[in-house]
């Protein structure tokens, strides 16, 4: 016969408002006693009255903002957010909240949250029409450079990969073990609009695949030029960089909107070092001349 | 004087409305990588932490309860959360986790309180109340995420030491924001039971 949890302490809700939940009772957090109702980690209440008195006592400074690359990186996310919700027959993070974390007095809520999925889907639709415009592939035919070397164990990710639609990829990279980011910064260009380009490179070093997130990119009229995806290899001569394909921002597109870019290396990677967007003829280009570079980020160590 | 807060945009992100969640870090990602930088030294830590604060945010939109908290406190909450848990796990490879930062670089100098105003400055004059060490270890813990042990360390004090400041700290800053009389009555009558801070904070 199971015994009942006892309620949290005040000493267990004051440890957990404080230094959150820990599986060592001894050293950091609240108890992690199971019969003390903590050990899924948060109390019934949302927030408990001690965590709001934390939050409470948590002071930032006026007009703080956060970094141009990674808002950037936060609207892709919301991007992604807004479609997994409209394909998802119901959000999978509420379910999981009604079935684990979510305590009993959240449930209710959760479930009534997850009644909201039909306007997500109606958003969804709307959405990804927008999308479909909005985040294109790199051509795939676009300047693979011939090669003996070409890595043929990458085969079937690639196509796989590509299968993918520029959410889902970026969804699948941030769940890679070898998963690198990458803050993308923006260069002076005439490509560049307002505060001129931000965002994120995710690449997988493993997969040699990869999603660049952008916003402030000026539309192009592919007609008239493509904007065209580098990887710097450190085990490559700097002068011949890693083709990544060559991808167009559509007119429709707002400064602030973020381009999903996937794209998937032509020749083995070995170390990335840096990731770039150059501005080049329609179709691309096997070697730039680089005289237009609107973004660039370099891999931290 | 006290603003009264903006409309809540999390009602509108649980019931689907696109563009409440650019709203939603419009307002609040300031805030969250703010409080990111205090408890994660390093900023790739920070950045991958404060994104996965805005997906939980999202996710939970819809246990946002305005009758239970503002919500100001419950992204505090929230993002308070998910960094004690990253920190707690940077932790374990102390390479990737030094000595917490006394301020971000960029802080600007004049601090002001993000919760609503004069219910937040109430409770930091109710914490400037508290004896020295309870005081101490509530502000080492809310403002730069530090777990019992770093504190411990810190301060030279046992562990049992902290816990019990954290914990009687805490307790006593409750109960003195229960009663319906700020500060000046701090050794009158024990807390009223009234559900003040829930409704206020």
């Amino acid at each position: 016969m199971s015994r009942a949890p006892r309620p949290p302490s005040l000493d267990d809700r004051a440890d957990l408002a404080l230094f959150g939940p820990s599986a060592d009772p001894n050293l950091d957090g609240a108890s992690a006693d199971p019969s003390s109702g903590l050990s899924t980690g948060w109390p019934d209440d949302f927030p408990d009255e001690f965590e709001a008195l934390a939050a409470a006592l948590t002071t930032v400074p006026a007009d703080f903002s956060a970094p141009a690359d990674l808002m950037a990186s936060l609207r892709a996310d919301a991007e992604a957010f807004k479609v997994d919700a409209a394909q998802a027959p119901a959000p999978p993070a509420l379910a999981a909240a009604a079935e684990s974390d979510a305590p009993a007095g959240a449930k209710a809520t959760a479930a009534k949250a997850a009644g909201t999925v039909s306007l997500w889907t109606l958003a969804g639709w709307a959405l990804a029409l927008s999308l479909g415009a909005l985040l294109l592939w790199p051509s795939a035919d676009v300047n693979p450079v011939p090669t003996e070397d070409s890595p043929s164990g990458t085969a079937v990710s690639e196509a796989a990969f590509e299968d993918l639609t520029p959410n889902a990829a970026r969804e699948r990279l941030l769940f890679s073990d070898s998963l690198i980011r990458v803050a993308m910064e923006g260069k002076e260009d005439d490509a560049s609009r307002g505060v001129g380009p931000a965002g994120e490179t995710l690449w997988d070093a493993v997969e040699q695949v990869g999603v660049m997130a952008l916003t402030g990119l000026k539309p192009n009229d592919p007609a008239e030029f493509q904007y065209q995806l580098w990887i710097f290899d450190a085990e490559r001569d700097e002068r011949y960089p890693v083709d990544g394909g060559v991808f167009d921002i559509p007119a429709g597109a707002g400064p602030d909107d973020a381009a999903l870019i996937p794209f998937v290396a032509r020749l083995p990677v070995n170390e990335a070092t840096l990731f770039a967007v150059t501005v080049e003829p329609p179709g691309g280009v096997v070697v730039s001349d680089r005289s237009r570079l609107p973004a660039a980020g370099t891999v931290s160590l | 004087m006290s603003q009264s807060p903006p409309p809540p945009l999390l009602p509108r992100v649980a019931a689907g409305e696109s563009e409440a969640l650019n709203a939603c870090l419009e307002r609040y990602a300031g805030p969250v990588w703010w409080l990111a930088n205090r408890y994660l030294p390093r900023r790739a830590d920070a950045e991958e932490a404060v994104q996965d604060v805005f997906l939980d945010l999202w996710r939970h939109a819809g246990r946002f309860d305005p009758s239970v908290a503002a919500e100001k406190t419950f992204v505090l909450t929230i993002a308070r959360r998910r960094l004690i848990d990253r920190r707690r796990r940077l932790s374990a490879r102390p390479e990737a986790l030094g000595e917490p930062p006394e301020q971000p670089a960029d802080q600007p100098a004049a601090v002001e309180t993000l919760a609503i105003e004069d219910e937040s400055a109430r409770v930091r004059a109710e914490l400037a109340q508290l004896p020295d060490g309870q005081r101490e270890v509530i502000e080492m813990a809310v403002d730069r995420g530090m777990s019992q042990t770093e504190i411990a360390a810190k301060t030279g004090l046992p562990l049992g030491t902290v816990k019990s400041h954290a914990r009687r700290g805490m307790r006593t800053l409750r109960d003195r924001l229960r009663s319906p009389t700020p500060s000046s009555a701090h050794s009158a009558a024990p807390a009223s039971p009234s559900p003040r801070i829930r409704e206020t904070l």
